[in-house]
């Protein structure tokens, strides 16, 4: 086993032993602060005896559908520059306008336009994303070596066949972690508009929180914590990281 | 690699001590001089004995000594529930379920009286939407949380009408009374199940058109208690003087709504879009009435227990209560 891992899995390991010492001393009420296995019981029943699988299979298809909605606008609107300058300026000012606005400042804007059901938590998910990773693209864009879109125009390549020619793979590395960024932020966007939506068309991670919340189980919302950590860990471990290998550092764009 | 253990324990030994030194001292501060306690309300006119203890100084006036008492607006049972065992608050009021639900789970507090029983309606503006089945799987419904009391008295309704208590959960969305009103009235959500007097706002108004969808009234007892005050352990035990004080308020305000309705609908109407002469209509409805006595309480908490709103039931009352208070 490598030495980062051993000293990731030690940390982890601290942090549980912490908690526990904390735990047995009593200094809060067991309703605030849950020993380690009553998180670890409230995780097994919240797949056993309540359904947080299926709320989870649900909460995921809203994501990616989210998600691939933001990265695609993202990447179009982006690429505007390659066409017309002024477009790309006014899409410039959208970005930095729009990036700022917390998604829960729109749940009512969402409410009014789009109802209550999944569009609105949809809506909400290309919020969160489409703004973080049009900033990537574009400095990612930006970032391209003027030789190589020079050799790209000398070869004949315009517009479309230039971004995907020459602007995409020369700036891959920046659209991935674009991508990273995105996929935390939607993660997130995702979480809050389940909270206020309830679910959508079903229920999702977001109700789960809610329903543990008013049942007065901290457990039950600590165990909630841990699946979203659990599926952000298997995200990035077992997808960007692979990809990642398998592109930029086999490329030798990053070490 | 032992350098790094050791600062490690160093670094977890300042920790606990910062926790535990933390909390000792806030555990210290508030016991003594002078008494001060936090009371909550929700937006209800079933909350009206606390809306007149505020306004007219009652706990003062029955506490005679030096007594601060801070009052707060909360939106659902939730927070209420979370700012007692935080110790933010040491007279919470809520809906019966939520209150069931917190000291079944372990709560530091027991219901110490009853508020209110107050009509509850579903609502709608679409004019299709006539009865619960007629609700279809895009169409919202509004309630102020789930595990509420609308959401209980809703599932109660969805089993009587449609077999299945849980038939509508998908339907609901989290709003606050006032916001839940709001969106009926532009028509961002299509049904409200909720309390007196936003029913009531809502189908007075004349600017939308809203209805209320035929249920069973043998559903919802009219009598039933909706709304309880729970008091925290610490107060009733440490400080029995104020907790006594507390029952006398209680008493006198629920005598002072009885001789004083008209006096009682103006203290109300000002949290209200409504004026004092529509409260003081509702407030005479015939299912309106306020009482410390409980009715109710265990059947509602073994509905919540057949239908999974709740793991484990109360076996009688008194695991719901403090000594005193009176009923079922």
């Amino acid at each position: 086993m490598n030495k980062k891992l051993c000293a990731q899995i030690a940390f982890l390991v601290f942090i549980l032993i912490l908690w526990q010492i904390l735990y047995s001393m009593h200094i809060w009420p067991e309703l605030l602060f849950p020993s380690v296995s009553m998180i670890g019981d409230a995780f097994i029943r919240a797949f056993t005896e309540r359904e947080l699988g299926v709320m989870i299979l649900h909460s995921l298809r809203l994501l990616i559908e989210g998600l691939f909605i933001g990265v695609v606008f993202a990447f179009i609107l982006s690429s505007l520059f390659a066409i017309n300058e002024n477009l790309s300026a006014i899409y410039n000012m959208l970005v930095c306008m729009f990036d700022l606005i917390p998604g829960i400042a729109l749940i009512p804007v969402a409410i009014l336009w789009l109802g209550i059901g999944d569009e609105a938590i949809i809506f909400m998910v290309v919020h969160s994303v489409i703004w973080p990773m049009s900033r990537s693209i574009i400095d990612g864009f930006k970032a391209v070596p003027k030789i190589y879109t020079e050799v790209g125009k000398n070869m004949g390549l315009y517009g479309a066949k230039l971004i995907f020619g020459v602007y995409l793979p020369a700036s891959f590395e920046r659209l991935f972690s674009g991508i990273k960024v995105g996929w935390a932020r939607a993660w997130r966007g995702l979480i809050s508009a389940e909270m206020v939506f309830g679910g959508g068309s079903a229920l999702g991670i977001g109700y789960y929180i809610t329903d543990r919340r008013t049942n007065l189980d901290i457990s039950g919302i600590f165990a909630t914590i841990i699946v979203i950590i659990l599926i952000g860990i298997v995200v990035e471990y077992g997808i960007f990281r692979v990809i990642e290998k398998n592109t930029v550092v086999k490329w030798g764009m990053v070490h | 690699m032992k350098k790094s253990l050791k600062t490690g324990l160093c670094i977890l030994l300042v920790l606990i001590a910062v926790f535990t030194s933390a909390c000792s001292k806030g555990a210290e501060s508030g016991s003594a001089g002078d008494e001060e306690i936090t009371i909550n309300y929700q937006s209800s006119i079933g909350y009206a004995p606390l809306l007149v203890m505020k306004e007219k100084g009652l706990i003062e006036k029955a506490y005679g000594g030096n007594i601060k008492v801070n009052w707060v607006e909360m939106s659902n049972g939730a927070e209420v529930n979370e700012a007692i065992i935080s110790g933010n608050l040491d007279v919470g009021s809520m809906g019966v379920p939520v209150a069931i639900t917190g000291i079944m789970a372990g709560s530091p507090y027991r219901i110490a009286f009853g508020l209110a029983a107050q009509p509850y309606a579903i609502l709608s503006n679409k004019p299709e939407i006539k009865k619960l089945s007629d609700i279809k799987s895009d169409d919202q419904i509004a309630i102020t949380n789930i595990n509420s009391q609308p959401h209980i008295l809703l599932a109660m309704a969805a089993k009587a009408e449609l077999g299945d208590a849980r038939a509508l959960d998908n339907n609901l969305t989290k709003l606050g009374n006032a916001d839940g009103y709001a969106a009926m009235l532009s028509g961002a959500v299509p049904c409200h199940m909720v309390i007196s007097p936003y029913n009531f706002m809502e189908t007075t108004n004349e600017e939308a058109d809203i209805h209320e969808l035929e249920i069973d009234p043998n559903i919802w007892p009219p009598e039933n208690t909706a709304l309880v005050s729970v008091v925290s352990e610490s107060l009733k035990n440490d400080r029995p003087k104020v907790y006594e004080a507390i029952l006398t308020a209680l008493k006198e305000a629920d005598d002072f709504i009885k001789t004083n309705p008209e006096e009682t609908a103006k203290i109300l109407s000002e949290g209200y879009d409504a004026s004092a002469e529509d409260i003081l209509k509702w407030m005479q409805d015939e299912r309106s009435s306020y009482s410390p006595e409980l009715r109710g309480v265990m059947k509602m908490a073994d509905f919540m227990v057949e239908e999974g709103f709740l793991d484990k039931g109360p076996i009688s009352i008194s695991e719901l209560v403090y000594d005193g208070v009176k009923g079922d």
